[in-house]
């Protein structure tokens, strides 16, 4: 029994030592961080994205040598809320990369540096910057945060299963007819293969693919003033009828989870360029990328993604770090050599012009008809209701592709549910 | 007799039953470690179960880009001080529950066991702010001291010590012993049982924790397991075999630590006879 | 002596309530606050909307689905883990070597990060190329597209939850049997008495204080539920996997409403709460 005092004794002391020590650990390391400054980089860029990162980082840390830039990577599921805990305690990092998505959002914390005023001038600090790129940095007249990349949806297809199924693999839809043909020529392949892969789970994810039928369709999303829907219309219903017609009536598609197609067993399947490289190294198919096919009489149009970079308020020193990695990461030569790293898209002229880029296009072609979709790209609304609105429209439309309400019902009922989203929010 | 007793016990369809369950309790494992070794082209291509492919650069770029050494060690320091803690604070407050009386004493403890029903991502924000009060951000304390009570280990070991006669203390107490002294020598080796049950789950709970530390961590340095895990699936794409590589890291040390102590674990929680 | 007793209680006390208030309550109480307030989680203002929050919750439609969802997850996970687990330890009792191969395999998934098993299960389930579809396939059963059917991802999601939790049941279970007293059952062996009338009068009302154990603990876990089934289906297909603690999530920190989601956390609290003392006090009637 004496042992055992002893043992539990020693244990809690030692347990009390580590806890001291740990704590100690970190006021240690903030002391002798006084020169130089330290800054942290949150962001989402895993992977190869991740990669490309730090070696871009490694370059900045050594043509600066008073600042140390960290990249933290944490899942994009999870960004969002280390942020929104850092901003609520005053713990945020100096610097962070988020989804554009996000950005309405973020500019209402007041915790973002006016990069306008640290640059000499919102004109100087955006040069050449396409100006639909800059809708998100822009808050009540300030800048608060700039494009780090962009990027859009575009038509992969499995070439391998065009051949199967007696299609010609050089020769993807262009119409939503020909896509719905070519869709059910695969899905005959049997075996569940999908003649196409649609998004069903609801979230921004379901939102995202849908948009640009609507935007093709002519139904649109919202209206101009961002205050009332506007796809539940003719057009709209066409577009949803669409693909519920493909789930439900030729079964060239399955309400399901994601993923089919990376596991070639879908046809084909709406994605962004950076599924470009993945697909290249590790796809057990060979695929071919097109523009989206639009309907009759509709138009071109796609969906805009992308992350924006931002510095968030803290010392002189570390805002001063912060901005002038903005600078840098957003400059043309650096953002043409990020491009061609991640297969992200240009965010001006001068990266789009620029030889490098135009070199890596040249060796990678299925980037060719993201840079063509681009012009087409729409921007999701900037406001701070849109994920209210987005989670709202895609539960309203996830049962109509599982067939449990029509068409009609699940637009109407959406229409309902982003305009009480619109006015709670 | 003891014969008879174990023919009952034993029997061919007992095995079998044993088999049929443990296969499938064992089947995400064979399947993890199969992938783990298939080149990416392939990882969704037959056979599933039975590894064919030795591609043994998955774990070595699943180690470059994650040092798994470093979330164990992260890992195993949170899980140990969290389960001492626990066991710690939770034996007084158990004592003190069950052998004193004092003012407030019902109330205070409905209080602690309404608090086990309270949902833990409520408390994420708030109580992220308390930690960044304290400077505890990006530091494992923040992991800590936090989880070092347990309204469950309170009542646990109060249950317990409850079978245990107050002689025991008054014995020791006649001899000079203190209050602490009585805990330490007296209550806890006869509660083990009870003191191994809220160590297993104070542990595992520590072990398994993900949304705090995903809030409360910054640095990779400071990383525990899950988390580590958690960024090789993003949204630019899943890299399924390196995933299944650093799952496969993850794991089996985990499941050989429990191979080597399970007896000791078996006898903590069966002696002194749970029932009393 | 009386004072003397209650200062020393409360030095006993102070660690653990000290935690307890600085870590739990506080936080708990200013959560309410917020639950008050329509705050995005972002914006430097909170602003003030009395109970609207609350108003809102009683005609939503999502939060009573959950409400169900996690009440039937949370039922079968708890019992079926319970029942196997009992079982399982009952035929691996005086098992000798074998049963220690037995008990690590249960034991594995238990110390299995939850996030890493999760993501194996996703591909375990997947319609083309998981083994579990495949396997019915070869058995010429039809295989299921589990996390995509609305009325099949319930049951994946408890597979999975009983998967993780079944060998802490077996383990608790077996070191109770491996400390009953030995010369009950030999008696009863001398009488006659057959195995599962063993079992049902011996074994079972002795084990009722593990089987408490194993019932609060697995309770505690299940309700909480939240890290395989964000993995698995985020809560769908069509809300039918969206337990308490994701919606609250989804709310909180995907959708900007923190506000909201602390006003779900509270009345989840208060749901339990009551439904907690309502049994105690019909348990207190009954003794």
């Amino acid at each position: 029994m004496k042992l055992t005092h002893r043992r539990l004794a020693s244990i809690l002391s030692l347990a009390v030592f580590a806890t001291v020590s740990l704590g100690t650990g970190s006021a240690i390391a903030a002391s002798k961080a006084v020169k130089p400054v330290t800054i942290q980089f949150w962001n989402y860029w895993d992977g190869g994205n991740g990669q490309a990162l730090s070696k871009l980082v490694t370059e900045f840390n050594k043509k600066n040598p008073g600042i140390i830039v960290k990249p933290v990577t944490f899942p994009w599921g999870d960004l969002l809320p280390k942020l929104q805990s850092a901003i609520a305690s005053g713990s945020t990092p100096a610097l962070a990369a988020t989804d554009i998505a996000w950005m309405a959002n973020m500019n209402q914390s007041g915790k973002l540096v006016d990069l306008g005023a640290a640059l000499g001038g919102i004109k100087k600090a955006t040069g050449d910057i396409y100006p639909s790129l800059l809708t998100y940095g822009l808050y009540k007249g300030k800048l608060q945060s700039l494009p780090a990349s962009t990027n859009n949806l575009s038509l992969f297809y499995n070439k391998d299963l065009f051949r199967k199924a007696g299609l010609n693999p050089n020769k993807p839809p262009k119409t939503w007819a020909e896509m719905r043909a070519d869709a059910m020529a695969i899905s005959k392949l049997g075996n569940g293969t999908q003649g196409m892969e649609i998004y069903v789970q609801p979230g921004e994810g379901l939102t995202w693919q849908f948009q640009p039928y609507l935007w093709q369709s002519g139904a649109g999303f919202l209206n101009k003033t961002n205050t009332a829907p506007t796809f539940n219309s003719a057009a709209g219903k066409t577009a949803l009828q669409f693909l519920v017609d493909l789930i439900n009536v030729d079964h060239a598609a399955t309400a399901g989870q994601w993923g089919a197609f990376d596991k070639g067993q879908a046809g084909m399947r709406i994605d962004g360029s950076w599924m470009v490289g993945g697909y290249r190294d590790n796809a057990p198919f060979e695929f071919g990328t097109a523009m989206l096919p639009i309907p009759d009489g509709g138009v071109h149009a796609t969906n805009m993604g992308g992350e924006q970079i931002m510095a968030f308020k803290g010392t002189t020193a570390t805002q001063a770090a912060a901005v002038t990695f903005i600078q840098w990461f957003t400059s043309a030569p650096i953002q043409a050599r990020w491009d061609v790293a991640t297969n992200f898209m240009p965010i001006s002229d001068s990266v789009a012009n620029s030889n490098v880029l135009l070199k890596h296009i040249a060796e990678e072609p299925a980037l060719k008809a993201f840079i063509d979709q681009q012009k087409y790209a729409y921007a999701r609304p900037a406001i701070a209701a849109y994920p209210a609105v987005s989670d709202a429209f895609s539960k309203a439309l996830e049962p109509a592709f599982y067939g449990t309400v029509s068409v009609s019902d699940a637009l109407a009922n959406a229409d309902a549910a982003v305009r009480k989203a619109l006015s709670t929010n | 007799m003891m014969r008879k007793f174990k023919k009952i016990s034993l029997g061919l369809a007992d095995h079998l039953v044993l088999i049929a369950i443990s296969s499938i309790v064992i089947l995400p494992f064979v399947w993890m470690i199969t992938t783990s070794l298939k080149p990416p082209k392939l990882a969704f291509a037959a056979p599933y179960l039975i590894p064919t492919h030795f591609h043994w650069q998955n774990f070595v770029n699943a180690w470059h880009e994650a040092p798994f050494s470093r979330y164990y060690l992260n890992s195993i320091i949170v899980a140990v001080l969290v389960t001492f803690g626990q066991v710690f604070t939770s034996a007084l407050a158990a004592y003190a529950f069950d052998r004193f009386e004092f003012p407030l004493k019902k109330t205070l403890w409905f209080t602690l066991l309404a608090s086990m029903m309270v949902p833990l991502p409520l408390l994420v924000i708030p109580s992220f702010q308390i930690i960044q009060h304290l400077h505890w951000a990006d530091n494992l304390v923040a992991l800590i001291i936090p989880r070092c009570w347990s309204a469950f280990g309170i009542l646990l070991l109060r249950q317990f010590i409850h079978s245990i006669p107050r002689d025991f203390d008054d014995a020791a107490k006649m001899d000079g012993a203190s209050t602490l002294r009585v805990i330490w020598t007296v209550i806890l080796p006869l509660a083990r049982p009870a003191v191994a049950t809220l160590a297993l789950f104070a542990f595992l709970f520590a072990w398994n924790d993900f949304l705090w530390p995903l809030i409360v961590l910054n640095s990779p340095e400071h990383f525990t397991v899950p988390l580590g895990i958690a960024n090789f699936s993003g949204k630019y794409g899943t890299r399924w075999t390196l995933l299944m590589a650093a799952t496969v890291s993850a794991t089996i040390p985990a499941v050989i630590a429990f191979l080597a102590m399970q007896k000791s674990l078996i006898r903590g929680l069966a002696s002194g006879g749970v029932n009393e | 002596m009386r004072n003397r007793q209650a200062r020393t209680a409360y030095l006993l006390i102070a660690p653990a309530l000290l935690l307890f208030i600085g870590f739990t309550a506080y936080p708990f109480i200013w959560s309410a606050q917020i639950s008050l307030t329509s705050w995005d989680g972002l914006n430097a203002v909170k602003k003030f909307v009395g109970f609207q929050n609350y108003i809102n919750l009683f005609g939503d439609a999502e939060f009573r689905k959950s409400l169900s969802v996690t009440t039937i997850y949370t039922v079968s996970v708890t019992l079926i883990s319970t029942i196997l687990g009992f079982l399982i330890a009952l035929m691996l009792q005086r098992r000798g070597k074998s049963s220690v191969i037995y008990r690590t395999i249960f034991f594995s998934p238990v110390v299995t990060a939850t996030v890493a098993a999760a993501v194996v299960w996703q591909l375990l389930f997947d319609p083309y190329v998981g083994v579990i579809d495949l396997g019915l396939k070869a058995l010429h059963l039809p295989g299921p597209n589990w996390l995509s059917d609305t009325h099949w991802a319930l049951p994946a999601v408890i597979i999975v939850g009983i998967w993780k939790r079944l060998g802490f049941a077996v383990i608790v279970y077996a070191a109770g049997l491996s400390s009953l007293p030995t010369s009950c059952y030999e008696a009863a062996d001398l009488d006659g008495v057959s195995g599962w009338q063993k079992v049902r009068y011996m074994t079972i009302p002795l084990m009722r204080p593990v089987t408490t154990l194993v019932l609060i603990t697995g309770f505690i876990d299940a309700i909480q539920v939240f890290d395989h089934i964000f993995i698995l289906t985020s809560g769908g297909p069509m809300g039918s996997t969206n337990v308490m603690s994701l919606l609250l999530f989804n709310q909180g920190f995907k959708l900007f409403r923190l506000g909201y989601a602390s006003a779900i956390g509270w009345t989840l609290f208060m749901i339990i709460l009551a439904l907690t003392m309502l049994q105690w006090q019909i348990r207190r009637r009954h003794e």
